[in-house]
């Protein structure tokens, strides 16, 4: 397929044609030359099977988000380390999302729909690209050329994704915004505070998770929303989670580590609170949370 | 995993100390080395073994650019390697560890952005050299461990590796560095790595491992990024941890990563995911001890910002 049939279909917002579309064919039209570091024509790919050759040691992460396809371009520079620019297709704007919330630090917007800039690597997302400029060790032309990378191929993604939906359920007021996660693994669910092993929550690929830190210090906890495909899931879910992380108990439990958790179903969804203070707490932030609402 | 304090290792290593002092190491916290695996008594009661663990540090081991300094390196592994044999010279120490006739291979780790350092491995291989043992039965490998002749015929193992986060198993740990000793590791990451002691009960791994050495000279204690790496979250430790009890070594390690995040972001930040395959590798796989009360931790050298 060449650019004009990927751009055609991507403007378009129709759904992919019955031929996989390679999307990541886009990003050839990133510049021949930024800051006078010079583009490496020999372009790399990974796929699922492969991606372990380019992330060592790090892959599970992007496959847990149902990765698809790797695009690795090097620009060089005569007296300067080169830089390289991974574009990771995921698929659905939510798991770029996801996968770049993994590792957010600080709420960024220099490019895509959310970025961040950390000594020398820059990573934003916007639909469902999640992209990566990693120019260490840090310097200054690197660091500029390392923006003008990331600019330059958000302006070649046509539009912008949706994020997750339950997202927009997480209560605002306390919410602290680097903090949010979304997953469709259980491994993820122990992000700000290790919850429980095993997957009580029964989360997987056809559920969606939230989660959000609030408040500080001894006052802080966190909040986790599920979404299940239907009822029954999720009452399954709750009665596995009262068993796996809330010690049989009905109602907010007082854990090991002397914070508090509670959690309340309504409908198919779940909220969890845990590493609350009290049990005030913890009814408050359930209630606060409303995990049946219209919104 | 619990946190675990300086205060609980170093009650655990009062604990263990019987008055045998070590010769030719510095020490400043000290337990006999035959506490690392103490018999049984005489008359039969229960004894709590305890794994020696020795944390050795000197920042000077880090030069400025990043790089090793080997004499440094080699003279910690030296005094670590006395500490936990209780040998006053570090020949003998090592001729504690491995034998004449063994064929050693030394594990290392090849992670682009943290390796194992070569001058580490250096310092391993020439004592290993200096008890007789020829070039050709002693191997450095990673990758390629379940093809190399060497380790495919080693009687001995020495496992290095430096300690770093890792998005998938809390942290890349010493216990982790076998993973190369499968030929499918992916089929080894479930739940977190929870299971990885498993490799080392493998017929070509099981009872081979006579030294581990858990570089903590620049150790990485958050991952960001797709790499999961990001120089802003090295520093220079200068240590390394060595001891024969792999878990043992880990635990040590992994609570200095941990105090190191508390320090760094000013609150608990857990392990994303947790690190929990260390604590399973001793409460479901008996590789070794997990428990601070179980482990006799001797600490040598710099004693500013420790984290234990």
């Amino acid at each position: 397929m060449g650019f004009l049939n990927v751009a055609l279909w991507l403007f378009a917002g129709t759904a992919a044609p019955s031929a996989p579309a390679d999307v990541l064919l886009l990003f050839e039209r990133l510049p021949a030359t930024v800051e006078g570091f010079r583009r490496d024509p020999a372009a790399e790919r990974f796929g699922r099977d492969t991606l372990f050759e380019h992330i060592d040691g790090h892959a599970e992460l992007f496959l847990s988000f149902g990765f698809r396809e790797l695009l690795v371009l090097r620009y060089e520079r005569a007296d300067e380390a080169a830089i390289d620019v991974e574009i990771y297709d995921m698929g659905r704007s939510q798991d770029a999302f996801g996968v770049f919330a993994h590792g957010m630090e600080r709420v960024e917007r220099e490019a895509g729909q959310g970025s961040q800039y950390l000594s020398g690597m820059l990573t934003f997302w916007k639909d469902r690209f999640f992209v990566a400029v990693t120019a260490y060790p840090e310097s200054e032309p690197r660091k500029r050329a390392a923006y003008a990378l990331a600019r330059a191929a958000a302006r070649l993604i046509p539009r912008e994704g949706p994020r997750p939906s339950l997202l927009a359920r997480l209560p605002k007021p306390g919410l602290a915004p680097e903090s949010v996660r979304y997953f469709r693994h259980p491994v993820w669910l122990n992000s700000p505070y290790r919850v429980s092993d095993g997957n009580p929550l029964g989360i997987g690929p056809d559920t969606e998770a939230v989660l959000g830190r609030y408040g500080s210090g001894e006052g802080r906890h966190v909040l986790v929303l599920v979404e299940y495909p239907d009822e029954k899931r999720a009452k399954q879910a709750e009665a596995s989670a009262q068993e796996g992380i809330l010690d049989g108990q009905p109602g907010p439990v007082r854990r090991p580590d002397g914070r508090f958790a509670g959690l309340r179903r309504a409908g198919r969804r779940i909220a969890l609170i845990v590493d609350a203070p009290d049990e005030t707490s913890v009814r408050e932030a359930l209630a606060r949370a409303a995990p049946g609402g219209s919104r | 995993m619990k946190s675990v304090s300086r205060r609980e290792f170093i009650a655990a290593a009062t604990a263990a100390a019987a008055g045998s002092l070590l010769g030719g190491c510095k020490s400043r916290s000290e337990a006999p080395a035959a506490a690392a695996r103490a018999p049984s008594p005489a008359n039969g009661a229960a004894v709590v073994e305890k794994s020696r663990v020795i944390l050795i540090r000197d920042r000077s081991a880090v030069l400025a650019d990043g790089r090793a300094n080997p004499e440094v390196i080699a003279r910690m592994i030296d005094e670590a390697a006395c500490a936990l044999t209780g040998e006053k010279k570090p020949l003998d120490a090592f001729g504690a560890l491995i034998r004449p006739d063994d064929t050693v291979g030394i594990k290392s780790n090849v992670w682009k952005f943290l390796p194992t350092p070569p001058e580490v491995e250096q310092a391993l291989r020439a004592r290993i050299l200096e008890l007789g043992i020829p070039e050709d039965r002693i191997g450095i490998d990673d990758r390629g461990v379940l093809q190399n002749p060497v380790f495919q015929k080693a009687t001995a193992l020495i496992n290095t590796r430096p300690m770093r986060t890792h998005h998938w198993s809390g942290v890349g740990s010493l216990i982790k560095n076998y993973i190369m000793f499968v030929p499918d590791p992916y089929n080894h990451h479930a739940d977190a790595c929870a299971d990885l002691a498993a490799i080392w009960n493998l017929p070509h791994v099981k009872g081979k491992t006579r030294l581990n050495v858990l570089a903590m000279l620049t150790p990485l204690f958050h991952s960001v990024g797709p790499h999961g790496f990001n120089p802003e979250y090295l520093w220079n430790y200068g240590g390394l941890i060595v001891s024969r009890d792999p878990v043992a070594a880990d635990t040590v390690g992994l609570s200095i990563i941990e105090a190191k995040r508390k320090a760094f972001f000013g609150d608990n930040r857990p392990l994303n995911p947790p690190a929990k395959h260390i604590q399973l590798a001793d409460t479901r796989h008996r590789l070794g001890t997990a428990d601070p009360a179980r482990i006799a931790l001797v600490t040598l050298g710099d004693d500013k910002d420790i984290l234990l």
